[in-house]
């Protein structure tokens, strides 16, 4: 049977190690993925590879993809931390570059590459963390 | 009245490594042990590359100008988690040596590999790499 534990602090057996759960809780990734543009895209077969609260990802075009998160944030106000690979340039970065790329229910990001400027482009390995709170 | 609970593993009583907790906002859940970060490094890349501070991280190896390997003390249990970052080049104050990255690739269950990138094409030293990685513990 399913149970509840209503506690305001975690500790180890020996008091060491003291967490309050709002730290539990707040500190806790609310979404994460590791996912393949190239799957999203169709012009591979790998997309997402794993994650944790997400209901599914959207291409939008080269190097940019839409994030849909399952149980939504509370607000727009999260955090979202990020890394990208792409073989060509051997690194690359990962933007939201835009206020309205944060909503509740979805994160928007673009992937990019140096080419001597800076162009969007389809990263073969793309991780995206977010943290901040759930609705 | 404010409550401690003393205890060294929780464990699920449906599900042995899954325990729920509710969100801030009351409406939804959130699985713990999938939200834990697994790994993390806050390490200096340029010069003779050192650990600040870290949590389950044995090594961390210059392969060279912007390459790194970070060894996993506890190894996952697959190579498809998660590894995200930020990363400064000076130390301090505004950059204003632009670098590229932190990008991670060659994922395995006891390592992973991070480039890091000048403003051009090419690989290069930064001065700070932040990383943190979600996913199964094996």
């Amino acid at each position: 049977m399913a149970s509840i534990l209503r506690v305001d602090t975690l500790t180890d057996a020996s008091s060491n190690n003291s967490i309050a759960t709002s730290f539990v809780a707040s500190g806790s990734a609310k979404l994460w993925v590791n996912f393949d543009h190239d799957g999203l895209s169709g012009t591979g077969t790998t997309g997402v590879r794993d994650s944790l609260n997400l209901t599914s990802m959207t291409d939008n075009g080269t190097g940019d993809a839409t994030i849909t998160i399952a149980s939504d944030m509370a607000n727009d106000d999260y955090s979202a931390t990020a890394t990208g690979y792409h073989p060509s340039a051997s690194f690359g970065f990962i933007t939201s570059n835009d206020a309205t790329f944060f909503a509740t229910g979805t994160l928007r990001i673009e992937t990019v590459e140096h080419d001597g400027g800076h162009k969007e482009t389809e990263h073969n390995v793309s991780c995206v963390t977010i943290h901040g709170d759930l609705a | 009245m404010a409550s401690q609970l003393k205890v060294d593993t929780i464990t699920g009583v449906t599900t042995a490594g899954s325990i729920v907790v509710t969100g801030e906002g009351g409406s939804t859940t959130t699985n713990l042990q999938q939200g834990l970060c697994k790994q993390w490094i806050h390490f200096n890349g340029s010069g003779t590359i050192a650990i600040v501070d870290s949590f389950n991280t044995t090594t961390i190896v210059d392969n060279g100008s912007g390459d790194y390997q970070v060894t996993i003390a506890n190894d996952m249990s697959n190579d498809d988690y998660s590894v995200s970052g930020t990363m400064c080049h000076p130390t301090t104050g505004n950059s204003s040596a632009a670098r590229q990255g932190p990008a991670v690739n060659e994922h395995a269950v006891g390592s992973y590999q991070v480039y890091t990138g000048s403003n051009t094409t090419t690989l290069d030293d930064v001065a700070v790499i932040n990383l943190q990685t979600m996913g199964d513990l094996a």
